[in-house]
């Protein structure tokens, strides 16, 4: 297996505007009684272009820190914004703008619409941008291309081996050409052939595009290619662990 | 998203699961069915009542007699007559100038002997007939003449064969009278077609000795009608009454012997008013030149009254029905955004906008409601006309008028069309809404 990512268009020049920046984020579900924190007051600044590995164990909100950078829910407190966006006071179709524009995700679990294809799926990202048709299979292709995936871009999900359907995630993420990629355990159900060409593909994907890349982790091998790890405990950032 | 990916994507969701789809779609097909069926069945009643009410002529036509008409008049549908009054061609010329005014069709009767067959066309004693001997069953009736080239602006309704050739000397129909005299069942009219029967207009020689001569016809009888142009059994060309008319005229006055000369040119008048809103200001001018007249205002005006009702009760049934079945649209709708929560959650994490969410679910909305209102409206519409076709056939059975659909009924189609989409839309939107306004982080298991 090769993935060709040069065949991916010419990159936009490196965005170093984009910046994650926390200060004494906290969030957390339920109420009364029932609450739970979450996040407790996290500090955090995210050059752009970073590799930036999150660890901790479970429960301890690595999650839920994706899920506020990706624009998925507000913070309850606290400051958030990566580049111009603010997290806390964006809403409607200026977060579905940027969840659209700025951030790519890669699920866990893939996050593929089963009745789609491969190509479908990936399309879907830029139907959304109504970005025209001729522009959406050129880029369709040349990203499924750079996963090499392009003999089964008619397939769907449910035909695809679980690294396969992770590429067809990394596909649909990276098509957009996202400033800030956000992946969580993206090399988690691949094996680990499959996973270093993942993370390989990553890597250019950042150094190319100059995108910034957060990715969750158990993996001392993913967390061994980020330039900067973070260690989530109790929901609060363990600089202790913080390196590069 | 565009419309074209929403479209799409809708598609592909609906097939997955066909056969919760198909059901979707039966349900909403039952629905306008029962609607455009019921909706078609009322509008098909309506018209053969009120063209019942019309007795196989226009239903804004108006029977003008030769008399006075009498204070009474205007308040009641039925002709109330004073003195008889000679309808001349002056007066017809001045109802036909009348504002709403149609058309106006002369009616001329002319007293006859008929002489059934066997035929014998010297009676010397036609009053000592006797039927049991095999004599002719001859009896006096009138001869209605009327110009067959409008029959459709007249009070006729063909029941069996056809009308005579307009302007034939030879040929005639006959009412259901006839078939009585005759001993001939009413339900089995085809049985006098064909057959030739003779007239003769009287013509008073002498009145003092009672001396009369007749001229006799013999006519075909080519059909059996129901008909209230004017008072006689024997409808005819307004040719062949004329002359026998005139041939009377010719004779003298036998009033002392029963055989008055005709008063009045004409014995009546069909005026059809340019619609049934305008009948009542038609009659009021015929009232004013002052001639009894009739025409079935009141009794349509009330008939329709209650048709309306009618029509609203089993237009509300209809639509009860078809609210209950995009009901169905809503739940499998409801269903489809608890399965899809996840795939809900992954469009908006990749940026999809809650109008993309509502746009996808109310478009498989629309393809269910769309396809269902047309296979609905196909189906109610083969239904009437089915129903219709039985119908048809009893009534013809029976010896009545048959019954017409009138072509398709291109409105009742489009409601029953756009109504299954417009209500299944409407039973969308809450289900739809919700899947637009799921919390991306609620939705996406997958992070």
């Amino acid at each position: 297996m090769r993935f060709d990512w040069r065949v991916i268009e010419a990159p936009p020049p490196p965005d170093r505007g984009v910046v994650i920046r926390a200060r004494a984020l906290a969030h957390g579900y339920g109420g009364g009684r029932n609450n739970v924190s979450v996040l407790r007051g996290i500090d955090l600044d995210v050059g752009a272009g970073s590799h930036v590995a999150l660890q901790g164990p479970s429960g301890a909100g690595k999650s839920t820190l994706l899920s506020l950078l990706g624009g998925l829910e507000p913070p309850r407190s606290g400051q958030l914004s990566v580049g111009e966006h603010d997290l806390r006071g964006i809403r409607g179709r200026a977060l579905a703008d940027y969840r659209r524009l700025v951030v790519g995700f890669v699920f866990q679990h893939f996050g593929l619409v089963d009745v789609l294809s491969a190509r479908e799926n990936v399309m879907l990202a830029m139907s959304l941008s109504r970005v025209p048709m001729a522009a959406r299979r050129r880029r369709t292709d040349e990203a499924l291309n750079a996963v090499g995936l392009s003999h089964r871009a008619t397939h769907r999900p449910a035909q695809l081996s679980g690294g396969e359907r992770q590429r067809v995630a990394i596909a649909r993420a990276i098509v957009k050409q996202p400033r800030l990629l956000l992946a969580d355990e993206p090399t988690g159900n691949l094996d680990d052939d499959v996973a270093v060409r993942v993370l390989d593909l990553l890597d250019t994907l950042r150094r190319e595009r100059g995108c910034t890349l957060v990715v969750v982790t158990h993996s001392a091998l993913v967390a061994g290619r980020a330039d900067r790890r973070l260690s989530l405990h109790d929901g609060v950032v363990d600089d202790g662990m913080v390196g590069s | 998203m565009s419309w074209r990916d929403g479209i799409a994507l809708a598609l592909r969701s609906i097939m997955r699961r066909p056969a919760r789809t198909v059901l979707t779609i039966l349900a909403v097909a039952l629905g306008s069915g029962l609607l455009v069926a019921l909706v078609a069945i009322a509008q098909v009643a309506d018209t053969q009542v009120i063209g019942q009410l019309g007795k196989g002529g226009p239903t804004s036509a108006i029977t003008v007699v030769p008399a006075a008409a009498t204070q009474a008049q205007l308040g009641s549908d039925s002709a109330q007559s004073g003195q008889p009054d000679p309808i001349t061609p002056e007066i017809v010329s001045t109802i036909r100038r009348a504002p709403a005014v149609s058309s106006i069709q002369t009616v001329i009767s002319q007293a006859v002997i008929v002489v059934p067959p066997p035929l014998g066309l010297s009676i010397p004693n036609f009053l000592g007939d006797d039927p049991d001997r095999g004599l002719p069953r001859t009896f006096f009736d009138n001869l209605v003449g009327v110009d067959l080239s409008s029959a459709s602006q007249l009070p006729i309704t063909l029941l069996s064969g056809r009308l005579p050739t307009p302007g034939s000397a030879s040929e005639v129909v006959v009412t259901a009278a006839y078939l009585d005299h005759l001993g001939v069942d009413v339900k089995h009219p085809e049985k006098v077609l064909g057959t030739v029967l003779e007239i003769g207009a009287p013509q008073v020689v002498d009145a003092t000795n009672g001396t009369v001569r007749s001229r006799w016809t013999r006519a075909a009888i080519t059909g059996v009608v129901a008909q209230n142009a004017g008072n006689g059994n024997i409808l005819a060309s307004q040719e062949l009454a004329s002359a026998d008319r005139a041939w009377q005229l010719s004779g003298v006055d036998g009033a002392g012997i029963g055989l008055p000369l005709p008063a009045s040119p004409y014995a009546g008048l069909i005026v059809v008013a340019d619609s049934l809103g305008d009948v009542h200001q038609v009659r009021a001018e015929i009232t004013t030149l002052g001639f009894a007249n009739s025409a079935p205002e009141h009794l349509v005006a009330s008939t329709q009254r209650y048709l309306h009702v009618v029509d609203i009760v089993l237009g509300a049934i209809g639509t009860i029905a078809l609210v209950i079945a995009v009901l169905g649209i809503a739940n499998a709708l409801l269903a489809a955004v608890r399965e899809r929560r996840r795939e809900i959650g992954i469009l908006k994490a990749i940026g999809a906008r809650d109008g993309d969410i509502l746009r996808w679910f109310l478009t498989e909305a629309f393809i269910c409601g769309g396809i269902g209102g047309i296979l609905g409206t196909a189906f109610g519409l083969a239904a009437v006309t089915l129903t219709a076709q039985v119908v048809d056939t009893y009534l013809v059975g029976q010896g009545l008028g048959s019954v017409s659909l009138g072509g398709v009924p291109v409105l009742v189609a489009l409601i029953g069309v756009l109504g299954s989409v417009l209500l299944s839309l409407l039973a969308a939107a809450w289900p739809a809404l919700r899947a637009a306004r799921l919390p991306a982080r609620e939705a996406v298991g997958a992070l």
